[in-house]
């Protein structure tokens, strides 16, 4: 057993994000200095800068060169028990955000997907493909297939920079009900990086799912890549 | 792709060995090229034909997948990835739960247990400021391969003499089963970061590898806070499962 007390640079680095999270320094609040935390908490410089590290590695702070530490962005939400078009997330960070439509055309759904969805062979769908924006900067790119039978009159005015889901539910009386979703860690193509703006074949996320309506009909399956560092997964029970 | 994979002479079994290991440990990450197979040949020093007969072994495996006229790739399949779904309800929860699904035989390492009253924590198990919280920090490995380093906290005064409780040999979530305390219902958060240099090493991956970070509240069945977790999961290892509702 090593030692019985947390080490003193993760104790000033939890009062730290303490103070982030009860609100006392806010989105893009600048730290007092090194020095200043050190005076605070009656430590050295280099435990402070210990602290700072810790913080910088978990994503909580930021350091801009000569200028000094400041409280990172939060990432934006998926929340995991109100599911949502994924517009309205961004919509929900008060950000500007953009859903940009890329492309869209009418595949045969290739054997690959068949499987994942239990779609019989032969199903045409949708093939969506968009790139969503917060504050300007890419978050995502989002690869939706929705069935044709179930909207045969799909257009393209009609998924750019809206949700499909609301677009879903006024002209077709389609009710998005439930999803099951996939987290998972990859690399990006060539096109993702590009699109995205990343250097190539970085990790990303992947975040894969299945859409059901009401009725427990399989509307939409999809698959996107979205920046791991912009993003974050909430779940709760209570 | 590094030079030192393989310093012999190496044939297309060690070619194979060296490319499943790269893969599993996550230094190459599904999506990932991998060099072209003169490249790779030209490299280690080896026959075009031995590299090309290791890719295609791989590929019948399910490790490499070709792209005709871009290359050979880490498969980006998740088949071989565990569900990090230990937050179950039934009762069956927990890191060793859910590793056993997978046949998959648990040890565990504690590298700092004690206790600390910083107000982060009681704050985070909403009791009072100053109060004792009980910390356990370990490695969980799956078949001795380390998965997931945990930070656990718990507030102290609901578990007399936790602390001095052996976690290396008693599973926590059996400990606070026999204190009638399991956690039943979850609030998680959940995101990835590079690994920091602690963690990595914990890991075994190097720093800046993907990691699940997920921070954890844990309520018992009358709905009060028993237990509040920090973990990093491997990425390569592990996806993540959801179900949700509108």
């Amino acid at each position: 057993m090593a030692k019985n007390t947390l080490k003193l640079d993760v104790k000033i680095a939890k009062e730290i994000e303490y103070w982030i999270e009860s609100g006392i320094y806010g989105e893009g609040d600048r730290l007092p200095s090194e020095r200043h935390l050190a005076e605070h908490f009656g430590v050295q410089r280099e435990t402070i800068r210990k602290a700072l590290r810790f913080l910088k590695d978990r994503g909580r702070i930021i350091t801009k060169k000569n200028s000094g530490h400041y409280i990172a962005s939060k990432r934006i939400t998926f929340d995991l028990n109100a599911f949502s078009s994924r517009k309205k997330i961004m919509e929900k960070t008060g950000k500007a955000t953009f859903v940009k439509l890329l492309t869209m055309e009418v595949i045969q759904v290739p054997d690959k997907m068949l499987k994942k969805t239990g779609w019989p062979a032969g199903t045409m769908a949708y093939k969506i493909m968009r790139l969503r924006y917060a504050a300007g900067q890419p978050e995502g790119l989002e690869r939706a297939h929705i069935r044709c039978d179930l909207v045969p009159n799909l257009s393209e005015t009609d998924v750019h920079n809206k949700s499909i889901y609301s677009f879903l539910n006024k002209e077709y009386g389609i009710n998005i009900a439930k999803s099951t979703t996939t987290v998972s860690v990859v690399n990006t193509n060539g096109l993702e990086s590009e699109l995205l703006n990343t250097k190539y074949s970085k990790p990303a996320l992947r975040y894969e799912g299945l859409v059901y309506d009401r009725q427990g009909r399989l509307i939409e399956f999809f698959d996107d890549i979205i920046l791991k560092d912009r993003v974050q997964f909430v779940k709760n029970d209570i | 792709m590094n030079k030192k994979i393989i310093e012999k002479k190496p044939d297309t079994k060690a070619i194979c060995d060296g490319i499943r290991r790269r893969i599993e440990q996550g230094s190459l990450l599904p999506g990932e090229r991998l060099p072209a197979e003169r490249e790779l040949a030209e490299v280690i020093g080896v026959g075009r034909a031995a590299v090309q007969n290791a890719y295609n072994k791989l590929r019948d495996e399910g490790y490499l997948t070709k792209r005709k006229g871009f290359g050979t790739f880490v498969s980006r399949t998740e088949e071989n990835r565990m569900n990090f779904e230990f937050l179950s309800q039934t009762g069956n929860s927990g890191i060793t739960a859910m590793l056993n699904n997978y046949n998959v035989s648990t040890s565990n390492k504690v590298f700092s247990q004690g206790i600390t009253t910083e107000r982060f924590f009681t704050h985070k198990l909403g009791i009072p400021e100053k109060s004792d919280v009980f910390f356990l920090h370990r490695v969980r490995y799956g078949d001795g391969e380390p998965l997931i380093v945990e930070y656990t906290y718990l507030p102290a005064e609901e578990f007399p003499g936790v602390d001095k409780v052996d976690f290396s040999k008693v599973s926590l979530y059996d400990y606070m089963d026999a204190k009638g305390r399991m956690p039943v219902l979850f609030n998680e958060k959940l995101m990835t970061i590079d690994a920091p240099v602690h963690e990595a090493k914990l890991l075994g991956v190097n720093a800046g590898t993907p990691l699940y970070y997920v921070e954890f509240i844990c309520f018992d069945k009358n709905r009060k806070i028993v237990e509040y977790t920090e973990s990093y999961a491997r990425s390569d290892r592990f996806q993540l499962n959801f179900t949700n509702r509108v």
